[in-house]
């Protein structure tokens, strides 16, 4: 009747259908594309569905992915588990689509591929997860901030005064993957707060670099992180800055123009800032939220869409739990559903979901706007705040603590 | 497709570390990519176009890292594969040797129909050759996989090598009738083969 849908019978049903054919080995399951590694299982939640899935050697994706246009959906199975006229057409059109980017990243300017139409396009149609670490430096121009020989100098530094809570990080996010193993995470992050002294340490941090190292070669993934961070993220990170709460305020009022139960359920009846939701998602960019297959998914469109992407994402996120999260009585478990929702409450492959993130109510230039304007104006509050009470008084259109006066 | 060909297959180079997969794709294939050679980490792509039975064919080559990181995305790079090439070193018997177990990462991976090839690298390192032709020849033999020796270095037989791999997998492809209905038409056609032919080139893209 509620919470609990038929999706997941459907589900079930659509296992039993394909797995006599599924390959046995363990790295053979049906998502080349988007699993790639074999130790993606640490990515999923112990409850997860999809943890059984994964040590059954099955695809969830099966069920659902097959002939999908898309090449981060498609799922393939080398051992001809689908007709040979089927696989051979998939096979081609995910040739097609390699040879599309693979001339694109041969032939576009980064500084460009974000205004590029054609790009957003491709972005739109599927990665391949072979080329997907060169898209992303591509989409984040990572090139362009790279300096030759700077992360080899910088990772000889003295370690950061964060250094033990970043192997702490890494060791909770993604032990026992090659990442950790080899330490090129915390040298990452190491090299990274030695180049960025404004950047307060968080475990974000390790979650984003860490999502780059499980596609790039190390020294791409600096860079990647480095251009990512500047050109969409570090201002949540930053000292002093109040983007998050910007961000947060600005989600509040999307979510609430969309679904306006849900705003009041959460902010209003359960109490929740809206930047503790915002902190979780934005400044993991979902890591914790989505298992890895929409995750890198979510990450090719938001690395060209931009921020206005993680509030879509958000209030998709919002619109898929709702049933849970209004059946919840408790703020924890409201959080907890949000922060992590389960999957089978997510549309049943990662394009679903992002068609579902389109397909919100969002003006993302008013955003972009908007961002822009509540940034200043909380800026000025901030420091009205911080000056002596006797400062003169600041205009009248936000409303300002009455201390003293 | 806007510049025309008449197949479009895609191959790939694996082999330990060292063994020169890149600096053989760089001689392959510099003549239409001089500037944009990546670095060897992680992994690099190139296209060359061939003329092979008359026909157009476009190769888009894979050069994949041998660093073990990488072998976790591996999969990746394999799915929709035509052809692997197998390289190893010849001066250096542990590369080869390890092409067996490259040959399990093939099987693991790769379609079924997939056509092989293997490279024995640097043989213009001759006072250094440790692995004899002869038993690569023999090793290969046994496996029914064409083997060629090389030397990206003084490009001996490297043009060969690529040219032996497309022609294999066009065999194959042209030897396979094609089901789909709806493929596209080859725009050339050459005189002499009958457009029943032309239709059964699976891996065409035109």
């Amino acid at each position: 009747m509620d919470g609990e849908r038929d999706t997941v019978q459907v589900q079930d049903t659509d296992f039993e259908l394909v797995r006599p054919t599924l390959p046995l080995s363990p790295f053979g399951r049906g998502s080349f594309e988007s699993l790639p590694s074999p130790g993606m299982g640490s990515f999923l939640r112990a409850d997860s569905p999809a943890l059984s899935t994964l040590s059954g050697g099955s695809s969830l994706r099966q069920g659902f992915g097959i002939g999908d246009a898309s090449a981060s959906t498609s799922s393939l199975s080398p051992r001809g588990d689908k007709s040979p006229k089927e696989s051979k057409e998939s096979a081609e059109a995910h040739r097609q689509r390699e040879l599309r980017w693979v001339t694109a990243i041969s032939s576009i300017t980064p500084s460009q591929a974000r205004k590029s139409k054609k790009v957003r396009k491709m972005v739109l149609d599927g990665v391949p997860a072979s080329v997907r670490y060169q898209v992303w430096a591509m989409l984040t121009d990572s090139k362009g901030k790279r300096m030759d020989g700077l992360y080899q100098k910088l990772s000889q530094r003295d370690k950061v005064a964060a250094w033990q809570e970043i192997e702490r990080d890494v060791r909770e996010g993604f032990d026992g993957m090659p990442m950790a193993r080899d330490g090129s995470l915390g040298k990452l992050l190491q090299v990274y707060l030695c180049m960025v002294p404004d950047i307060q340490y968080s475990r974000g941090l390790v979650m984003i670099a860490g999502q780059l190292l499980l596609q790039s070669p190390e020294e791409d993934a600096f860079w990647t992180f480095v251009s990512l961070m500047d050109t969409h993220l570090r201002p949540y990170f930053s000292n002093n800055s109040v983007q998050l709460e910007v961000d947060a305020s600005l989600f509040a009022r999307a979510l609430e123009s969309n679904d306006a139960a849900s705003a009041k359920k959460v902010f209003g009846d359960m109490g929740i800032a809206p930047v503790a939701i915002c902190k979780a998602w934005f400044t993991t960019v979902f890591a914790d939220a989505l298992p890895s297959e929409y995750l890198v998914r979510l990450w090719d469109i938001f690395l060209f869409e931009g921020v206005t992407f993680l509030f879509r994402a958000g209030l998709a996120i919002f619109s898929c739990t709702r049933r849970m999260f209004l059946q919840s009585a408790s703020p924890e478990g409201v959080l907890d559903v949000l922060s992590r929702p389960p999957l089978a409450v997510l549309p049943p492959n990662p394009d679903a979901f992002v068609e579902l993130a389109f397909s919100m109510k969002l003006k993302d230039d008013d955003i972009r706007k908007q961002r822009n304007k509540l940034e200043a104006q909380v800026k000025r509050r901030t420091a009205q705040t911080r000056a002596s009470p006797m400062s003169p008084a600041t205009p009248q259109t936000i409303s300002l603590p009455k201390n003293g006066i | 497709m806007p510049d025309g060909y008449d197949y479009l297959f895609k191959l790939l180079l694996i082999g330990d570390s060292g063994v020169g997969k890149s600096c053989l794709l760089l001689r392959f294939a510099e003549d239409a990519f001089t500037d944009t050679y990546l670095s060897t980490i992680g992994v690099d792509f190139k296209i060359r176009t061939i003329e092979l039975d008359g026909r157009t064919v476009k190769l888009q080559i894979w050069d994949t890292a041998g660093q073990e990181r990488f072998r976790t995305i591996a999969a990746a790079y394999y799915r929709g594969a035509h052809g692997i090439i197998m390289v190893y070193d010849v001066t250096d018997a542990e590369t080869f040797s390890n092409v067996k177990g490259w040959m399990q990462e093939i099987e693991r991976y790769a379609s079924e129909t997939v056509k092989k090839l293997i490279i024995g690298n640097k043989s213009d390192l001759v006072e250094k050759k440790v692995v004899e032709y002869s038993v690569a020849k023999e090793f290969a033999d046994s496996l029914s996989i064409p083997f060629i020796e090389t030397s990206a270095k003084n490009s001996t037989n490297v043009e060969e090598a690529f040219t032996m791999m497309a022609k294999t997998v066009k065999d194959d492809v042209d030897s396979q009738p094609d089901e789909s209905s709806d493929s596209k038409k080859n725009s050339s056609v050459t005189p002499g083969r009958s457009l029943n032919q032309e239709e059964e080139s699976g891996g065409c893209a035109c």
